[in-house]
């Protein structure tokens, strides 16, 4: 991907992750939080970080893949020898 | 404002350091692991830098790196980062009541702080100064100051991630490959998921949305996690819903 390309991208990515945290904030700064959602609110915490860990541990290709493979050293010097890169799926 | 009130603040602020400072054995390696991925996936040094303070969330940056590495899209690497990244709008519905008395200057900067590593050790901090005032409409004295504690976190977080991706981009290649720091990854996650497993509910809730992970991780785009994270939601409301009836019950 050229370096322009990337920028977009990166600042793109950038600009929807800050709306992402802003938005609830924002939202209820003038208006009060739902019951509902007040009583939800309890288990964000424990659902989000145990999807994380799991997905970390146990799901291969998971957002944060412990292997050694494509984005680690391992995969760099195979780029380097000409090796071709990993298939990204069934494209 | 008196002598008082600025060494309160301070003492929250730094308060707020001191409790995320733990959790930063888990992040040097993850923000250097992040570092050497970009170089690694041809991405320029001082843009990889720049990717830390714009996108400024670990798991994201990481398959940004690695969709790169794999010559995917920008498309599909962008949604799946977007997809991967929602789950920051249950934390900031999750944080919105406790930060809505705030000046707008205030909620914008805490909202760009709002990471997983932030969000875990504030939230207890908000939880466990408004335990036992029922439906949460009074606002605990003390309470006034817990920006004070969330910028404490958010700052430490924030300086070391930076750190650690410049760590990765200077010092990476001298890394000795058989240094396996991808551990890093899922400590850092552990770390926070034992940060919140004191009650019953939330256990259930953790063990629901873990087996949902696998479940579901056959979805594309990473929708499997927020799958998951929602499943998990579910069930503490089911859980709780339960609890009360059982209380209701038992009078």
């Amino acid at each position: 991907m050229s370096t322009p390309a990337l920028i977009s991208l990166l600042v793109a990515v950038g600009i929807v992750t800050y709306l992402y945290r802003y938005s609830m904030i924002g939202f209820f700064a003038s208006r009060n939080l739902p019951g509902w959602l007040h009583a939800l609110c309890r288990h964000i915490a424990p659902a989000s970080f145990a999807a994380l860990t799991a997905s970390a541990l146990f799901v291969p290709g998971g957002e944060v893949s412990i292997d050694p493979g494509p984005g680690t050293r391992a995969s760099q010097h195979e780029q380097r020898a000409g090796a071709p890169p990993p298939a990204a799926g069934d494209e | 404002m008196t002598k008082h009130d600025r060494r309160s603040k301070w003492g929250e602020f730094l308060a707020g350091c001191r409790d995320e400072a733990p959790l930063q054995l888990g992040v040097v390696p993850f923000g250097m692991l992040y570092g050497i991925g970009a170089l690694a996936a041809g991405m320029p040094a001082w843009l990889a830098q720049l990717a830390s303070a714009i996108v400024f969330a670990g798991a994201a940056q990481l398959v940004i790196v690695q969709m790169l590495t794999a010559t995917a899209g920008a498309l599909p690497i962008g949604l799946t980062a977007s997809l991967l990244n929602l789950r920051h709008v249950l934390y900031s519905a999750s944080v919105a009541d406790h930060v809505r008395h705030l000046p707008r200057r205030w909620r914008l900067l805490l909202a760009y702080l709002l990471t997983d590593e932030a969000y875990a050790v504030a939230i207890l901090r908000y939880q466990s100064s408004r335990t036992g005032t029922g439906d949460g409409s009074t606002r605990p004295s003390g309470e006034d100051l817990g920006h004070w504690y969330f910028l404490g976190c958010g700052f430490t977080l924030w300086t070391c991630w930076q750190l650690s991706t410049a760590a990765g981009l200077l010092f990476g290649a001298t890394i000795p490959p058989e240094w396996d720091i991808d551990f890093a990854v899922p400590l850092t996650f552990i770390a926070l998921l034992a940060l919140l497993l004191r009650e019953p509910t939330g256990q259930a809730v953790a063990l629901v949305a873990a087996l949902g992970t696998l479940v579901f991780a056959a979805l594309p785009y990473k929708l499997g996690l927020v799958a998951a994270i929602l499943l998990g939601l579910l069930a503490g409301v089911w859980a709780s819903s339960r609890r009360t009836k059982e209380q209701g019950a038992g009078r």
